[in-house]
């Protein structure tokens, strides 16, 4: 190896004792290099700022829904669940989400209206600018917002809500607890959390919100039934039963005779109704009217008792075939206890308003067979009401509704029924449509609210910018149609595709030229050199180690060449970036290279000494070592 | 006495030009210490006669072509191209036309260089090239470079350089072309006196008879002929006396 290492040396000290030619050499690589360098450092540099820029940029991220479409809970959930979704927040009404905004304790007071939006922990646009999401009774302001109203971090808010033109106004207070640069958003907006917005958005529409004191009517249930049934002593004629169906609301008609008549020929409906109704005499006839769709109201059951007005043998009964209660292990299927304004067994059980459909507040009162009752005591008890239908399109409806509610025995009753005062009924009839929540009332009292109906929008943001756009096309799947800025990110990525196609195309032109550049340098170098050459292979040293000259002579020129390119090149990157440093942000470079990158470069170079430092070796080889023994 | 380079029945074809000339040498046997003057008019075979004795041309037949190594003797016919270049490397000192110093180099490493090339220790090595450019005359010329010496002192530092390794046969090619008469007396002296002491044999090809008969111990010539070509054939060598008369 001695002998190696020694050419290696004499190559070493033979491009420095020719250093003119060396340095030369050098700058010819170093003015290919060097104009490629600055190319792959500027595109680079720019791309990185770009990319950097958009995902620094939480609205990049950003996809909100455009249309309208009724999103509930569980479909928020599900979305939580996707890893591709940073964060997603439901959002209320555009139009209700204002507010006017003060700050409290200013002697002059400068009342501004403030778009509201909901956040909560892990909002990314929070996160990015370092706010903390804003806790119950705190906001987070825009720096927009801050400058209108000229408030603070720290300073209290008085947020004024109004509705009815004005005529109905409440105020609540919010804490600052950050304002957002100005690149967060343009416009003057507070972030507050979901459930406050949701409050400022009831009482918009008119509801009260007894947990703040806000006046307003009680979002209570307003009484439904799917059907009801029309019990006769006599048979209606045929154009009477038709207006049963005639403007009444209920849309279906289904005929029961009775079950103990004299021709007795339809013993087998009879039995299916019978249970139903346990007080309902066998020799009655009975009519079974339903509404398709949506259930019918109260007003709908005045006018079918209207058809029938004037009869005093007819009993109209709200009813709901899909309800049923259960306590404990026990479940029953829910029936009236009353008809419409009349009691069917005495008088007395009409009382209290029982008989009415629209009480407010019905009791909570199931009837059950003596034993039945028995078992289950006079204490009040959790119940869940279920409301389960298969409808004519085969989609299930599933809800259920959780209260206390006390039961007492009724002589007569099925041990599978329980009676439920009728306005009860109607009430939790609402599950065909809406969930249902009890909720305690203004006066104190409870009563079944319905609950939202769900969100017709939202603010989502993706986790990572490849995910944009495949969350999008997601939602688009689901019907959701959404903005983003995933076009600008597509633009920012093909850009960076050709600029990178465009580098190497120049590049790979340059670089041939400087391989030829090498070698032909190295043929003449070696050509010049022969002698030597010629002398070192006479003094013992075989061809196949002589290569490492020339292998040699290239690699010093080339690195030099690199290293001078290199130091040329961050003097002009850092000129560059000084010349851009009033449109660069923090750590921003316009002409940049990763370490990656400058041993690439290295590596390269290398390549391309080592391939032409072998090209001339070939030329090595032919030297004999008699060249040097004369002159010739 | 000892002999370093035995050839016999040696014989060598080349065709250059379309001509053909062959080399013959019936006997050649070169000895430790002495000094073998190569004499002749041009294009006789002397620079055939080198090459086949620096490696550098490989005979086309030889009854013997031996050189004494260490370990013994060693036959110069069959051995492969990376042997001959540790041979040359190892065993034979040069003595080049104009120097053949590497310009790049300073002297002290030129003299060093065939030393360095074999693995010797360099900091032994420095002592000994020193000591020979004293002994050459140059010793206040060490650290500099080639071309600010003198012709007379670039053959002197070729011949430190040929001297380092200790070899036991130095070829000297026309070392005195390229000096004036008086230098070249001078060079010869060196040389010889140097080799000598080396206890080395030494061959000088020259064309200069006068010159060679002042420092020789031997001399050997062609005889030439015209048969298929021409056929040179090497002359038993002649020892030359005191006087510089041949004996």
């Amino acid at each position: 190896m001695s002998k190696a290492s020694q050419v290696a040396y004499l190559s070493y000290k033979d491009v420095l004792h020719e250093w003119r030619m060396t340095l030369c050499v050098m700058f010819a690589v170093a003015a290919i290099a060097t104009p490629l360098l600055l190319f792959f450092g500027l595109k680079s540099g720019v791309m990185d700022t770009l990319q950097k820029r958009l995902l620094g940029n939480p609205v990049t991220m950003e996809l909100l829904s455009v249309n309208e479409k009724k999103l509930d809970p569980a479909w928020f959930e599900e979305q939580r669940k996707d890893p591709r979704v940073a964060f997603v927040i439901p959002r209320t009404r555009r139009l209700s989400a204002s507010a006017e905004f003060f700050v409290k304790d200013k002697p002059k007071r400068i009342k501004k209206s403030i778009d509201l939006h909901p956040t909560d922990d892990g909002d990314a646009l929070l996160k990015h600018y370092k706010a903390q999401a804003p806790g119950d009774g705190e906001c987070v302001l825009t720096a927009e917002a801050a400058r209108r109203i000229e408030a603070a971090t720290g300073d209290v808010l008085v947020a004024t809500v109004s509705r009815d033109r004005g005529s109905v106004k409440v105020t609540r207070e919010f804490r600052v607890s950050a304002v957002l640069p100005d690149e967060a958003g343009a416009t003057p907006s507070a972030y507050i959390r979901l459930h406050e917005l949701e409050q400022i958005e009831s009482f918009k529409d008119g509801m009260a919100v007894p947990e703040l004191n806000w006046p307003g009517s009680d979002n209570i249930s307003s009484p439904v039934v799917p059907s009801a049934l029309l019990v006769l002593d006599r048979e209606l004629d045929a154009v009477r039963e038709a207006m049963l169906i005639q403007n009444t609301g209920f849309v279906s008609l289904k005929k029961f005779p009775p079950a103990c008549s004299d021709d007795g020929n339809s013993e087998e409906n009879v039995d299916k109704m019978r249970p139903y109704l346990p007080y309902i005499p066998c020799d009655k006839y009975v009519y079974m009217v339903s509404s398709v769709g949506s259930p019918s109201s109260s007003s709908d059951l005045s006018s079918l008792a209207d058809r029938v007005r004037g009869r005093s043998d007819a009993y109209v009964f709200p009813f709901n075939p899909y309800l049923s209660v259960s306590v404990g292990e026990k479940n029953f299927a829910i029936i009236p206890r009353t008809a419409l304004q009349r009691s069917v067994k005495d008088a007395t059980e009409c009382s209290n308003s029982a008989c009415v459909f629209t009480v407010k507040q019905p009791g909570r009162v199931f009837g059950v067979s003596p034993d039945i009752a028995k078992e289950i005591g006079s204490e009040p008890q959790t119940v869940t009401v279920n409301y389960h239908e298969v409808n004519s399109r085969g989609d299930v409806v599933d809800r259920n509704v959780e209260f206390t509610a006390v039961f007492e025995p009724v002589e007569g009753v099925g041990s599978n029924y329980a009676l439920a005062p009728i306005a009860l009924l109607g009430q939790l009839s609402n599950l065909q449509m809406r969930d249902l929540s009890d909720s305690e009332m203004t006066d104190g009292g409870r009563a079944f609210t319905l609950k939202r109906r769900g969100y017709t929008g939202f603010r989502m943001y993706a986790s990572k910018l490849d995910d944009v756009m495949a969350l999008q096309e997601k939602l688009a799947g689901e019907d959701i149609k959404t903005i983003s800025r995933a076009d600008r990110i597509a633009e920012v990525m093909s850009l960076d595709y050709y600029l990178g196609m465009l580098f190497w195309l120049i590049a790979s032109a340059s670089l041939l030229g400087a391989a030829c550049c090498l070698v032909a340098n190295m043929y003449a170098g070696i050509e010049r050199k022969r002698k030597e050459l010629a002398i070192l292979r006479l003094l013992g040293v075989h061809g196949s180690t002589l290569c490492i000259y020339p292998l040699c002579c290239s690699m010093l020129l080339t690195i030099g060449g690199i290293v001078i390119s290199l130091i040329v090149f961050f003097v002009l990157a850092h000129v560059v970036n000084s010349a851009f440093a009033a449109q660069l942000q923090g750590d921003e470079k316009f002409c940049d290279l990763t370490a990656f990158h400058l041993l690439s470069t290295v590596s390269i170079a290398v390549l391309i000494a080592a391939f032409s430092g072998l090209a001339a070796s070939r030329r090595v080889m032919k030297i004999e070592p008699s060249e040097s023994l004369r002159d010739e | 006495m000892n002999d370093y380079v035995c050839l016999r029945n040696l014989s060598l074809n080349r065709h250059k030009n379309g001509s053909s000339f062959t080399l013959l040498v019936p006997e050649l046997r070169i000895g430790c210490g002495q000094t073998l003057a190569v004499v002749g008019q041009s294009g006789c075979g002397k620079s055939t006669l080198t090459d086949m004795l620096a490696l550098i041309l490989r005979p086309d037949g030889a009854d013997e072509f031996s050189l004494q190594g260490p370990d013994g003797t060693i036959n110069l016919m069959n051995i492969s191209k990376r042997q001959q270049a540790f041979i040359r490397g190892r065993y034979i000192g040069y003595v080049l036309q104009s120097g053949g110093l590497f310009p790049f180099l300073s002297v002290l490493e030129n003299i060093m260089l065939p030393a360095k090339l074999l693995g010797m220790p360099s900091s032994a090595l420095k002592d000994k090239a020193k000591s020979l450019a004293v002994d050459m005359g140059i010793g206040d010329q060490l650290y500099k470079k080639p071309q600010f010496l003198s012709g007379g002192q670039r053959q002197r530092v070729a011949i430190a350089r040929a001297l380092i390794h200790d070899p036991k046969l130095v070829l000297a090619d026309e070392p005195t072309a390229a000096v004036d008469s008086v230098s070249a007396e001078d060079i010869c002296e060196v040389l010889k006196k140097s080799v000598n002491q080396h206890d080395a044999a030494l061959v000088i090809v020259s064309h200069d008879r006068g010159l060679m008969r002042r420092h020789a111990d031997y001399e050997v010539t062609f005889e030439l002929e015209r048969r298929d070509g021409i056929v040179s054939t090497l002359q038993p060598p002649v020892k030359i006396s005191q006087s510089g008369n041949l004996l």
